[in-house]
């Protein structure tokens, strides 16, 4: 199968090192504390976060940092074929807990010891780079929110079909053998957060890639800054009251 | 007495999006003082939002935003936020309706409505939205008084028609979950193009039936007799329509009643202890059917609307 | 980076460097809210406006749902739970806040208030720390009562940490100024987004409440128009 044609289009017409469109809107859900919807292509997620608040059970409350839980499901019309089971499968409890580790790495938690934040993650349409749409939404939701983070998490996957690295890809991509690179990075510290991969891949090969995908987490960092900044800016409209 | 064309189903659950314990403000509990001014408001046709008793809150209708699926839409009503899609898949005709198609709905929580709704925990109220509007829509057993006509899904019968799949999901929550859903599955079915098939005889057998489905025309589904549901919740000693999570948390009862554009009704939930006159049954559903016509008007011209946006897309 | 932000008044996100302390030696700075040291470098980790206020604080001035109590503020708190010595009252921070029985003028064992479950408390914050159910008092510096106390009637609303900091601003803002104008009411603003309003008719309270709960987004001029377009309407 030919991902990559002669004239270096892939199959919906994007070129190798091309992402797909991205669109972000913060405050979708009225009545969590912080939410968000990302979209790359036709990737679909929501995020809404609920804290910080009190820790509903006491047996997990931590004195020394908050409590950070999170939660993955996938709507049953996310994907091509309807899905029978939307949460509890490997999956879904794998993804939950990446998206938990990579946002926990950057929410400054000391700063609310004994409390609790939920982050809930929810898939509308499911077409490839999937867990980075989450991790994009989760940290507009927390942003929104006002939990304190040392830098934005932003993320992006790449891969590598009829030997070309290529940026994002989209599901029929995804499914098709070729190694698939997720990398999630903190942008202002240049530090990389998250770093997933399946497949095999020579090291040069592997080098290539995943640099594309930070290039890629770069691109999705200046459209989520974007969408902050204009939001903050609704602030100064009301011309700054109180300290 | 009530009419013999009407399916009526009591039962006497408490709802069950009340049982929730946390110490979030609207689940600890209103206050006396609060719970009797909502009360009040109520008594003098005047509801916190401004909203009289009979008033919906403004609609907003999105179609087409599941593009993976046959038909979809995403309603809003103020913060109760919902989607449906449509997904049309080959079947076979069960044996004691072989001259139908079929047609399931799924209700889905999501947590980020609710964190309680988180594992397993919206469960059951996913359940008993997925019941009521099964009931709603799709009338009986035995299918009579169907909003959704399954014969118009038979492709041939007693061998192949087409399985609809009406998945539904819950984003944000502030009441009303019922007619919100049932809006959005108007609105998704008059989004739906179900593919036109040819039924091959002459290469079918008993097992499998052999059928060309095209991949460009598209049959848009038949909505003029789909109807909407409207929820009458009882405050004190009146009626509101649209409830918001804060009214619904003092209600004593309510009736879900769904009516089609011709003014037939389709289906009768209630739910809630208090046990009702059937004079009053009566008067609601007049009062419902009503409310109704202003209610399909405005859907039918939002879904318009919202279908015409999709068009204009570059 | 240089001694001399640019970023001040402007929009800044979490992790950009707004200040560089190696080049400020010598000088003592205020750090507030959504903004973190580490090392030589000032950090945004909140999203909002960079503030600045003589002589050396700095801070993120934001809007949220949620609340970090501090010390001083006043705030509408709901009881949600009772004990032998204090009520459990929850305010929208991290931790549920906790009221002594006896945090009231005059207060004894024998004249302890009986709040039930669901009563909303104009109360003010007297500790507050990271990790600690922060402490309230329905009393003021002196030990007086003032306003503090519980609310009856009226009607309670949930909004932002932003627009309580905007009623609560002076001059007044155009929302409250132009209600006013018009209609005899009461209001209690919590730090906390909590506000509550109380007048002696119904729909003057709806009227007002919604009126405010409108103005959040809204520029001067919008809030102004609003609220007449609102009184026109009922009168």
């Amino acid at each position: 199968m030919e991902y990559v044609n002669p004239e270096g289009l892939r199959l919906d017409g994007r070129r190798p090192m091309e992402m797909r469109q991205l669109r972000a809107e913060i405050g979708v859900v009225s009545r969590a504390d912080g939410s968000a919807s990302f979209e790359m292509g036709n990737t679909k997620v929501i995020a809404a976060v609920y804290g910080p608040r009190e820790v509903q059970n006491r047996s997990q409350q931590m004195n020394d940092q908050a409590l950070v839980r999170c939660e993955y499901s996938m709507a049953n019309f996310s994907t091509g074929d309807r899905r029978r089971k939307t949460k509890g499968d490997r999956r879904s409890t794998e993804i939950s807990l990446v998206i938990r580790q990579t946002m926990e790495a950057c929410i400054l938690t000391h700063l609310m010891p004994r409390s609790q934040i939920d982050i809930y993650v929810q898939v509308l349409q499911a077409d490839g780079g999937t867990r980075s749409a989450c991790i994009n939404a989760a940290t507009l939701a927390l942003a929104d929110a006002g939990i304190p983070m040392r830098d934005l998490v932003t993320s992006c996957s790449a891969g590598y079909l009829n030997s070309t690295p290529l940026l994002d890809l989209n599901y029929l991509e995804d499914s098709a053998g070729g190694a698939d690179v997720t990398v999630g990075i903190l942008p202002k510290l240049d530090k990389v957060t998250l770093l997933q991969m399946d497949a095999k891949l020579p090291m040069d090969i592997f080098e290539n890639v995943m640099q594309l995908a930070v290039e890629g987490c770069k691109a999705v960092e200046s459209h989520i800054r974007e969408i902050l900044l204009e939001n903050a800016q609704t602030l100064v409209i009301r011309q700054g009251y109180g300290s | 007495m009530l009419e013999a064309d009407l399916e009526c189903f009591f039962f006497d659950e408490a709802v069950l999006y009340l049982s929730f314990h946390t110490w979030d403000k609207k689940m600890v509990g209103l206050s006396v003082g609060e719970r009797n001014f909502i009360k009040g408001g109520i008594a003098q046709d005047l509801r916190n939002d401004g909203r009289k008793r009979l008033t919906y809150r403004p609609i907003y209708v999105e179609t087409g935003v599941i593009p993976q699926a046959n038909g979809s839409a995403k309603v809003k009503l103020g913060a109760t936020d919902v989607i449906a899609s449509v997904k049309a898949e080959l079947g076979k005709p069960s044996l004691s309706h072989p001259d139908q198609g079929k047609v399931f709905i799924y209700v889905e929580c999501s947590p980020t409505a609710e964190p309680s709704f988180e594992g397993r925990g919206g469960e059951e109220l996913s359940t008993e939205l997925s019941t009521a509007l099964e009931r709603s829509l799709l009338g009986g057993k035995s299918g009579a008084g169907a909003g959704i006509d399954p014969a118009s899904l038979l492709i041939k019968e007693g061998k192949v028609c087409w399985d609809l799949y009406v998945d539904c999901l819950v984003i944000s929550s502030d009441g009303n979950l019922l007619d919100a859903l049932g809006a959005a599955i108007k609105a998704a079915l008059s989004n739906t193009g179900i593919p036109r098939v040819q039924f091959r005889e002459a290469a079918s057998t008993d097992e499998h039936a052999d059928v060309d489905v095209s991949d460009e025309e598209f049959l848009q589904f038949d909505t003029s007799g789909v109807p909407v549901i409207v929820t009458l919740t009882k405050v004190g000693r009146h009626y509101i329509v649209d409830a918001t999570s804060e009214e619904e948390s003092l209600m004593s009862s309510a009736v879900s009643i769904s009516v089609n554009r011709r003014g037939l009704i389709c289906g009768l939930t209630k739910r809630g202890g208090a046990g009702l006159d059937p004079s009053v049954i009566l008067d609601m559903i007049s009062v419902a059917k009503h409310v109704s016509e202003q209610l399909i008007n405005k859907l039918d011209s939002e879904i318009e609307a919202a279908e015409r946006a999709n068009e204009e897309e570059p | 980076m240089g001694s001399k932000p640019c970023f001040i008044d402007k929009p800044v996100v979490p992790g950009d460097v707004v200040l560089d302390l190696s080049s400020m030696t010598n000088q003592t700075i205020k750090l507030g809210g959504g903004l973190q040291q580490d090392h030589d470098a000032v950090t945004v980790v909140k999203a909002g406006i960079l503030r600045f206020s003589k002589p050396n604080k700095y801070w993120i001035e934001s809007s949220h749902k949620r609340y970090i109590p501090t010390v001083g503020d006043a705030v509408l708190g709901i009881v949600v739970d009772k004990r032998a010595d204090s009520f459990y009252v929850d305010i929208k921070g991290p931790m549920v806040a906790f009221l002594p029985v006896l945090a009231f003028e005059g207060g004894t064992r024998r004249n302890i208030p009986k709040f039930e479950v669901g009563t909303l408390i104009y109360t003010r914050i007297v500790k507050a720390n990271p990790g600690i159910n922060p402490e309230l008092s329905c009393m003021d510096a002196s030990g007086k009562a003032a306003e503090f106390g519980p609310l009856k009637d009226g009607y309670m609303f949930e909004s932002s940490t932003g627009l309580s900091r905007m009623l609560l601003s002076s001059p007044t803002c155009p929302v409250l100024e132009g209600l006013g104008k018009k209609l005899a009411f009461e209001i209690a603003v919590g730090l906390n987004g909590r506000v509550w309003v109380n007048a002696e008719h119904q729909s003057s309270i709806i009227l007002a409440a919604n009126a405010i709960m409108n103005s959040e987004s809204l520029t001067s001029v919008q809030q102004k128009i609003m609220v007449e377009k609102l009184l026109d309407r009922v009168n």
